[in-house]
């Protein structure tokens, strides 16, 4: 039910209604279908329409910018006038304000739509918790199909947009006190396996039974992917920018050429990476552009917008946030470089350690080294002699992730597209890392 | 309300459809959010925001599945195919799963509600509200070492009509504001940070702009502007297993990550198990009588308290706002529930006395119209006890009084935790000592409320406002207001490194 050329109209009548020296209009809306359900039956199944009208003006050096909901044409007249009447208000005019982006020359990303289809859906959620209940497992999950059309014009020629996609499902299955999940995400359906999924979570369950508790320390850990993306999403809000440099609140302050993590580990941000999602522009509608950001253990660079690039004295490469923005460019595409092999090659050689399936609400003790908190779910087991052994309880971890960068020992060739509890998608691999500290323990 | 009379007819509309198409039950919420955001940072103003938003969803239950769309075209065009995709939607989830979904009979209201406020604060000038946090940024930037500062006003005003099909006909208002200020210090690599009176954001309650006005931002920016400049020289807390005093804010945190999530009845039967996760407070701990805590603690749940941000006449069931005990002299005693999982709590009623019929405790809310209602937690409040603040520093011999919200984890059922806050200072001999950075404590959750052995009384009990809470696939934002003083814990595991 997105209409490119709808959303085009309100753009063009936002633009033709206002009078300031420069008008930018960002148009996003947002279709979406969602079923939540347990073992039993869904809890919530829904498709849901969104839409955003922004209109940033500038009028004598002074911004202002009001967003509205609605889609008639007054409505947006009067987002119009609001934001010229906040533009007004500003107490002066602002510094640095640079003039926005004019036409731009580039190849954007234009997938194709996942339909809603409930009936289809309901098909793959019966099939996943008839698996489960076959095993006399309770379970959760949700299984969605979103549309997110963007559209940003401006006064001075800009006109791109794009539609990201996305088809994910994620699932968990309980038996006794055993945990297990699976998740896939891809911009097509065709990416994600309802029947895949539901046996890796079923088995995962079963093989997670009568957990032992082991004593929190430092212990290598395996982490398998969804685990790395929640310690790496941190980065992402707070390491990469380049305004976190500038305030000094980043691990890569005054380190830029130097030698900051592990000789394996090579970090980009790419949004044209075939598993990545995400739109082809940034905030300001210029191109999203693929940024090393540490090569083989040295930092090599960092995200910018328009703003941070005209301090700095270099181009924007693509990174901003909706504007004004308060927290600056952010690296949303991370992509840790795979290695080879699998995650059983991983386990090879490795005495004693802990495999991670998922953490659970990590969250940021301290920015400068990064230092996050969070707990392990879903299938935490001991390794013993290179083998997946009996699982263990769950415990909590409090690590610096720049440390732990420091201390890879073995990245997978098995890279995926991954989320977190907070958001964000990444694409990484499997890692091994040496030392990680486990700092408490919990009762299941 | 000048839109209400043509929701109403929209509404009714949808309805008739969504009975026509075979729905047993069916509600419309139709509804605009009003929005403005403002923030001042380092001597600039960043964001200067206003947005209106308007939309509608329609759920429906259909031989017990559930089915919910929403369009932001308030047109009957868009309303009706809205209705009838609401219906095909829970017809076709039918089939997913054996079971069906309940739903608990409640009085279908008619009624108008208002939040009281004293000044709408939408008609402040936007030059006055700006002249606030400019005159709160000046004074934090005057010293060098602050390095960045974030200084914000937000208010949000909710109008929304709900119908549903057996007559309820509700018209709400639902104002809140907000306030806050932050300084962050730099100095030779160490970066702290202090806000007031609260950490992201500062202060939200449903009031107008008298809330702004008693914050006070600017007569407590020199203060916060210290307090962040003492942490770059301040040590490490110390680490161990002793005594911890919270302050409200830091307290009104931890009641609702380790109490209000915990007794959500949703995430109790899994609903949010793919998610936020479980709760450790299975439904036998209802019957059994759980001990919570110790038995000084009393934790209300109260969506009628004055200023609350979840408080509000009825909520996105239709439900009439409730108060009541989740726990009860340190007994576990009721659940956060909606209409659909009320079921469960009166099943434990033969053991518990939880009434026997299911009923609503009005905990269904939803992030404007185009949302799914789910189970929220309500405003949630620790009771004040008999201590003054200076008599219970002085009844502690070795502790460390922590305040301000810096991180907050907590496991999957809600029972390990991990906090950190901004600011904290050690007590020995029941006397304040040294000012201490990154002060943290981790415990598990019913050995924690067990440990309660004092709080302090109604002078320095206040709600404080938790603007972000999120929950739900997709994730939706709530909000609420938890009531605390300064609360002492006995031997908690503080200063936990990484």
């Amino acid at each position: 039910m997105l209409d490119r050329d709808r959303a085009r109209r309100l753009a063009e009548t936002a633009l033709r209604a206002s009078a300031a020296d420069e008008t930018e209009v960002v148009v996003e809306q947002t279709e979406q279908e969602l079923n939540r359900f347990t073992a039993d039956h869904p809890v919530q199944n829904l498709v849901r329409l969104l839409s955003r009208v922004s209109v940033r003006v500038r009028v004598d050096g002074h911004e202002g910018k009001a967003s509205t909901g609605s889609t008639t044409d007054d409505a947006i007249r009067r987002t119009v006038e609001r934001a010229t009447a906040v533009a007004r208000m500003m107490p002066r005019p602002a510094t640095d304000l640079l003039p926005m982006a004019g036409r731009q020359e580039y190849t954007l990303r234009n997938r194709e739509a996942v339909a809603p289809d409930p009936d289809a859906t309901a098909k793959s959620v019966a099939s996943m918790t008839a698996r489960a209940r076959g095993e006399g497992c309770r379970a959760a999950g949700i299984q969605s199909a979103e549309n997110e059309l963007r559209l940003v014009m401006n006064s001075r020629g800009l006109d791109v947009s794009d539609l990201d996609t996305r088809a994910e499902i994620s699932f968990t299955v309980f038996k006794d006190d055993g945990a297990g999940w699976a998740t896939g995400i891809s911009h097509d359906r065709s990416g994600v396996s309802e029947e895949s999924i539901a046996e890796r979570a079923v088995t995962k369950a079963l093989r997670s039974r009568n957990a032992v508790a082991v004593k929190p320390g430092h212990w290598t850990v395996i982490l398998e992917p969804p685990a790395v993306a929640s310690l790496l999403l941190f980065a992402s809000y707070k390491g990469f920018g380049a305004q976190q440099v500038e305030e000094g609140s980043s691990f890569l302050a005054g380190k830029i050429g130097q030698k900051v993590v592990g000789d394996g580990v090579s970090i980009a941000d790419d949004c044209h990476h075939p598993l990545a999602v995400g739109h082809t522009f940034d905030g300001e509608g210029l191109p999203r552009v693929a940024v090393p950001l540490i090569d083989r253990g040295v930092a090599t660079g960092l995200v910018h917008d328009r703003a941070t690039a005209h301090r700095f004295g270099c181009r924007s490469t693509g990174h901003a946030t909706a504007q004004p923005s308060s927290s600056g460019p952010i690296a949303s595409n991370l992509v840790l470089a795979a290695g080879t092999g699998s995650t059983a090659d991983l386990l090879r050689g490795l005495d004693r350690g802990i495999l991670v399936t998922q953490f659970h609400y990590t969250n940021m003790v301290e920015p400068t080294q990064l230092t996050l908190t969070g707990m392990t779910r879903n299938g935490t087991f001991l390794i013993d002699r290179g083998e997946v052994a009996n699982p263990v309880k769950n415990m909590r971890f409090t690590q610096s992730l720049v440390e732990a960068l420091r201390r890879v020992t073995g990245i997978a060739g098995d890279a995926s597209l991954a989320s977190a509890l907070f958001g964000g998608y990444t694409v990484v691999p499997s890692v091994r890392i040496e030392g990680f500290h486990f700092s408490s323990g919990t009762e299941f | 309300m000048r839109d209400v009379q043509t929701w109403r007819e929209l509404g009714r509309r949808a309805l008739d459809i969504c009975r026509s198409e075979g729905a047993q039950w069916a509600d419309i919420r139709l509804g605009t959010v009003e929005l403005e955001e403002l923030v001042v940072r380092n001597g600039e103003v960043a964001t200067l925001e206003q947005e209106e938003h308007a939309g509608f969803g329609v759920r429906v239950l259909v031989d017990g599945a559930h089915g919910f769309a929403s369009g932001f075209d308030v047109t009957t065009a868009e309303v009706d195919r809205v209705a009838r995709l609401a219906v095909r939607i829970a017809r076709a989830g039918r089939t997913a799963g054996p079971g069906r979904l309940r739903w608990a009979d409640e009085p279908a209201w008619k009624d108008v509600w208002t939040t009281p406020y004293v000044t709408d604060p939408f008609t402040i000038p936007l030059d006055r509200k700006l002249g606030i946090l400019m005159e709160a940024d000046r004074i934090l930037r005057a010293k060098p070492e602050i390095s960045a500062t974030h200084n914000s006003m937000s208010f949000r005003r909710e109008r929304q009509l709900f119908l549903s099909s057996d007559g309820a006909d509700l018209a709400q208002t639902i104002l809140r504001s907000g306030g806050g200020i932050s300084a962050t210090a730099h100095k030779d690599g160490e970066t702290q940070t202090r806000s007031y009176p609260s950490a992201f954001g500062g202060q939200y309650m449903s009031l107008g702009w008298e809330l702004i006005q008693a914050l006070d931002l600017v007569g407590n920016a020199e203060r916060t502007r210290e307090e962040a400049i003492e942490l770059l020289s301040a040590p490490e807390c110390p680490v161990g297993d002793i005594d911890v005093i919270l302050s409200g804010d830091q307290l009104a945190l931890q009641i609702h990550e380790s109490v209000g999530h915990a007794s959500e009845l949703d995430r109790v039967q899994g609903w949010e198990a793919n998610f936020a996760g479980t709760s450790f407070v299975d439904t036998g701990k209802l019957s059994d009588r759980f001990r919570y805590g110790s038995d000084i603690v009393n934790l209300v749940a109260d969506a009628t308290v004055p200023g609350g941000l979840a408080t509000v006449g009825y909520d996105d069931d239709g439900v009439r706002s409730q108060r009541w005990h989740i726990v009860k002299d340190g007994v576990f005693s009721g659940y956060l529930t909606s209409r659909d999982v009320a079921h469960f709590e009166s099943e434990s009623a033969p053991k518990s006395g939880a009434a026997a019929v299911p009923h609503s405790r009005s905990c269904s809310r939803a992030e404007g119209p185009w949302n799914v209602p789910i189970v929220r937690i309500s405003n949630l409040s620790l009771m004040p006890g008999a201590w003054s603040f200076d008599d219970l520093v002085a009844d502690t011999e070795d502790g460390v009084y922590m305040a301000g919200v810096k991180c907050w984890s907590i496991d999957q059922q809600r029972l390990n935790f991990q906090f950190t806050c901004e600011y904290g200072w050690e007590i020995k001999n029941g006397r304040r000592a040294r000012t201490v950075k990154n002060p943290t404590y981790q415990g598990i959750t019913p050995q924690f409320w067990r440990s309660c052995d004092a709080i302090c009384d109604e002078r320095q009990w206040r709600l404080w406002g938790v603007p972000n809470c999120g929950k739900g696939q997709p994730m939706q934002v709530a909000e609420m207001s938890h009531g605390a003083s300064p609360t002492r814990f006995r031997k908690v595991a503080v200063g936990v490194r990484g």
